[in-house]
């Protein structure tokens, strides 16, 4: 039986490390094959967008932006902050960040956080009521689940590794032309 | 061949040495070969890198001499291995260096991401980089975090991170713990009723 490849979630979104393991591999127009044959629109928070996109770098910049124009990557730029299911998530995951490295979670800033509170925002609002993840960030993930079911949003959000899901996704796709 | 150097080296020996072949371009590529292949002839590196044979010869002779390579067979073809190198810097603050260091600084001109975090922060730079990725393949710290502390870039953090991570887990599989997340809810936990 083949394990379905993206979770059945209403909404995806990704981050940074996702974009850009698919990116360094020249993968990316697997990754696109791969959401439009099932009608998946990765969602970005306007913070990935901007690490995306660099104004200084002497290098190739991501072509997400032609992602966006293709439309397979939406980005959103309200996270409300003001919401306290949205804060005390991202209270959580700055908690799960300083703890992972070590650190002072005053060394934490808000907008590490912020694919934390893209996602509570999505289920607040009831714009989706189930969210996957993309994310390397193990940490951060753990802060956005405790805090989501503390809250009551038990099962609505899932975790996909961002390294697996590109193995999984080459190993699927290998031996198609 | 010349002869090993028997026995222990000499700590300062070892840094001579290791200093040398970072910055030679075509002696690290072959140690980093054999660090791959694990025990290859001659033949076997020659074919992995851009030098002729016998500029390959004259390499892991070299290379032999400072005891960074040894024969592991004494009959024809002869194979050769990488010796571990445990080489520790420190001056007012510590470094290890690690095969993953030589490996890295080998594919500078192969691979377009570590060539050039090398040309904007050096060998150094590249050493740092290796320890946030130790950590970042350990789900400990993020890109984000190494991109403030060193002021760089998130999208030049993220790539050298998942570059370095890909050289590690190669290299040096066995140095890398899984998170234990039950610790993490424990510390979290801890934090939150303070």
């Amino acid at each position: 039986m083949s394990e379905a490849l993206v979770p059945s979630t209403e909404g995806h979104i990704i981050d940074t490390n996702l974009f850009i393991v698919f990116e360094r591999n020249d993968a990316l127009e697997l990754l696109e094959r791969v959401v439009t044959e099932r009608g998946v629109e990765f969602l970005i928070p306007e913070r990935v967008y901007d690490e995306l996109t660099p104004e200084e770098l002497p290098y190739r910049t991501p072509p997400v932006d032609e992602a966006i124009d293709a439309g397979w990557i939406r980005v959103v730029e309200e996270i409300d902050y003001a919401d306290p299911v949205v804060s005390s998530t991202m209270d959580l995951v700055r908690r799960y960040i300083a703890a992972a490295d070590g650190r002072s979670e005053h060394d934490i800033e808000q907008t590490d956080a912020v694919v934390g509170g893209l996602t509570a925002t999505l289920l607040v609002q009831e714009q989706v009521d189930s969210v996957a993840v993309y994310t390397s960030d193990r940490a951060a993930f753990r802060g956005i689940e405790r805090a989501l079911v503390e809250h009551g949003y038990d099962d609505q959000v899932q975790l996909v590794r961002a390294f697996d899901f590109f193995e999984t996704v080459q190993d699927r796709y290998r031996f198609e032309s | 061949m010349s002869q090993t150097t028997a026995g222990d080296q000499h700590p300062l020996d070892t840094m001579l040495a290791v200093s040398r072949v970072l910055q030679n371009p075509s002696q690290v590529q072959i140690y980093a070969r054999v660090v791959e292949l694990e025990t290859p002839t001659v033949a076997e590196i020659a074919a992995e890198v851009d030098s002729s044979t016998t500029t390959v010869y004259e390499n892991v002779d070299q290379l032999v001499t400072v005891g960074l390579l040894e024969p592991v067979t004494e009959t024809q073809p002869h194979r050769f291995r990488a010796r571990p190198i445990e080489l520790t810097v420190q001056t007012d603050s510590e470094y290890q260096i690690t095969p993953v260091l030589l490996v890295a600084c080998a594919r500078v001109d192969s691979n377009e991401n570590i060539g050039l975090y090398v040309d904007r922060h050096g060998i150094s730079g590249l050493a740092t980089a290796i320890e946030y990725a130790r950590s970042y393949v350990q789900a400990e710290t993020t890109a984000r975090l190494m991109a403030r502390d060193l002021d760089i870039p998130v999208l030049e953090a993220e790539t050298i991170l998942q570059e370095l991570r890909d050289i590690i887990l190669e290299f040096d599989p066995e140095s890398v713990d899984e998170l234990d997340m039950n610790k993490l809810d424990a510390v979290v936990d801890a934090n939150r009723s303070e």
